[in-house]
């Protein structure tokens, strides 16, 4: 059998990172992929244990400008867990609403991207249109559209208003509408069913095998979610619905992002109906009162991320940081999504595991036995092969 | 009936015999915190996917040069039906960084133990390919960005 390379980066929006990729296609055919990953490799690691406990708060906000609240929420756990912390009951509560809001603006906007690609571009600026709403209500809290720095050691930067929290009851009622009309559109439009029902398949076995996390997990029926099984911030008092289908394939996966938006919106809403008065952050030693470690564990939009800290009595850096994102761990599952699918479903199952869209979006396909290279973008692509 | 933990400390106690050294279970978080012998850590993998019927999720593995002799490995894994967060870890030392790797037993470990390999130098042994991951392919060998000396 001939298969010709089809090389798909490293510059590629499709990944939280620009990533290469060498599919062997035989014709229409994927056969095998080989990722190459580290393209934008930040050394934030290395550099996390050169800054101070603070300081490195600012840093891991940037690993992903999308989900920074999840990075900040996993590093001052994992960095309480080490000191000995215990943040006050209020700010738990503050942490999760701000962190469900994240979540809600995080699903929109990949299931608005995911319908641009499929080129329902209506769908996209409609699902954007109200994303906007998040984010406004995101900036009213924190002071930030995007990057946020809400989470502090030791509890949340700012406190919440009786005006706010009703302004925000008022903006997720609107949401909630929106996106019951979404859901419906995800479930039944002929469009969006073409393009994704049976797209880049992942078995439930395989998906527990090669260690996929979040909605790219729940959508091959992987019951498993952070939130409900090691609940942390406020999520042991409101307790989580789990979102899980069985169909194992790409449109799945966009319909466990639905359904969690709604779940996001119901707990945002519990919150704040539940949430006990009182301070909302408390008083931290600058360095680390005792030599330790301390992870933890959450559940970003894009699925289970981890922390690891080490520290050293008397020392104001951590030892050792370690982080694992979530696409990181999806990676080995979206090769083997892609395997025996069609070169035009590769930007449908890609865009299901949700990676990040903030890069230049450029594909060169090169055929090896001419070296004929063509250089396009990923919506040329999507669009020269849409069927 | 004995808890979860428990059964599973005993197993990888009479599985793995002396390489077994000892283990920590924090109530509170439901975390099991268990430290073999890196020549045990096969074992202990094949254990746990007889124990949880491959049930299990394999979360990552952290590979720390912590200023001392040895490398230390973490590996956090979730096992499904226990409901229960599993730290296995082991150390190498730097005079001898070799390690069983557990791919075979554990595919979901395939780019982590890369990872690792790359930033601290520690070798899978049976790794399918023991290749740089993040870093470029014009890196010198034998410089891992990790390690402290």
């Amino acid at each position: 059998m001939t298969t010709t390379n089809v090389i798909v980066g490293p510059i590629h929006p499709a990944l939280h990172e620009p990533e290469r990729f060498v599919f062997k296609v035989d014709g229409e055919v994927v056969v095998d992929v080989e990722p190459r990953i580290g393209y934008v490799h930040r050394g934030i690691e290395k550099a996390m244990s050169e800054r101070t406990f603070t300081q490195g708060l600012y840093l891991v906000e940037r690993v992903c400008g999308i989900c920074n609240v999840a990075h900040t929420l996993t590093a001052v756990q994992a960095i309480e867990d080490a000191f000995g912390v215990e943040p006050p009951k209020r700010a738990k509560y503050l942490r999760t609403i701000v962190h469900e809001l994240n979540r809600i603006h995080s699903h929109l906007l990949i299931l608005g991207v995911a319908c641009e690609l499929i080129g329902f571009d209506t769908m996209f600026m409609l699902i954007w249109r109200d994303r906007e709403t998040v984010m406004d209500i995101i900036e009213m809290i924190t002071g930030n559209r995007v990057m946020s720095a809400y989470n502090i050691i030791g509890g949340v930067r700012r406190n919440i208003s009786d005006h706010e929290v009703s302004e925000v009851r008022k903006a997720l009622d609107t949401i909630t509408e929106k996106v019951r009309q979404y859901k419906e559109i995800f479930a039944e439009d002929p469009t969006i069913r073409a393009r994704f029902v049976g797209v880049g398949r992942l078995s439930r076995a395989k998906a527990l095998a090669l260690g996929a996390v979040g909605p790219t997990a729940r959508g091959s029926g992987v019951k498993v979610d952070v939130r409900a099984e090691e609940p942390y911030a406020a999520f042991d008092e409101v307790p989580l619905n789990v979102v899980a289908y069985e169909e194992e394939d790409s449109w799945a996966r966009l319909m466990v992002r639905v359904d969690e938006t709604l779940e996001s919106i119901r707990i945002v809403k519990e919150c704040l109906s539940k949430m006990p008065p009182g301070p909302v952050k408390v008083p931290v030693p600058e360095v680390a009162p005792r030599s330790s470690e301390g992870f933890s564990v959450i559940e970003a939009p894009r699925g289970e991320l981890i922390h690891h800290v080490y520290t050293k009595e008397g020392d104001d850096k951590p030892l050792r940081y370690r982080i694992r994102t979530p696409t990181y761990a999806n990676i080995p599952s979206v090769c083997e999504m892609l395997k025996g699918g069609y070169i035009a479903d590769i930007p449908a199952a890609l865009v299901s595991i949700d990676p990040c869209f903030s890069c230049t979006d450029r594909v060169a396909l090169v055929d090896v036995r001419t070296s004929k290279k063509v250089i396009t973008d990923l919506h040329t692509l999507a669009r020269r092969y849409r069927r | 009936m004995a808890e979860d933990h428990v059964k599973l400390v005993e197993a990888l106690r009479e599985r793995l015999g002396d390489r077994f050294l000892r283990y920590e279970y924090d109530a509170k978080r439901k975390v099991l915190k268990v430290l073999i012998e890196r020549d045990a850590l096969s074992k202990a993998f094949e254990l746990v996917n007889e124990i949880s019927n491959g049930e299990y999720h394999f979360t990552t593995i952290t590979g720390a040069d912590l200023g001392e002799n040895d490398i230390e490995l973490t590996y956090f894994l979730w096992l499904l039906p226990q409901k229960l967060r599993v730290i296995i870890k082991a150390s190498a030392p730097k005079k001898d960084l070799k390690v069983q790797s557990l791919v075979s037993v554990v595919p979901a470990t395939i780019l982590y133990e890369r990872e690792v390999y790359e930033m601290l130098g520690v070798r899978f042994e049976g790794h399918p390919r023991l290749e740089k991951l993040f870093l470029p392919e014009d890196w010198p060998e034998n410089v891992h960005p990790l390690r402290r000396e």
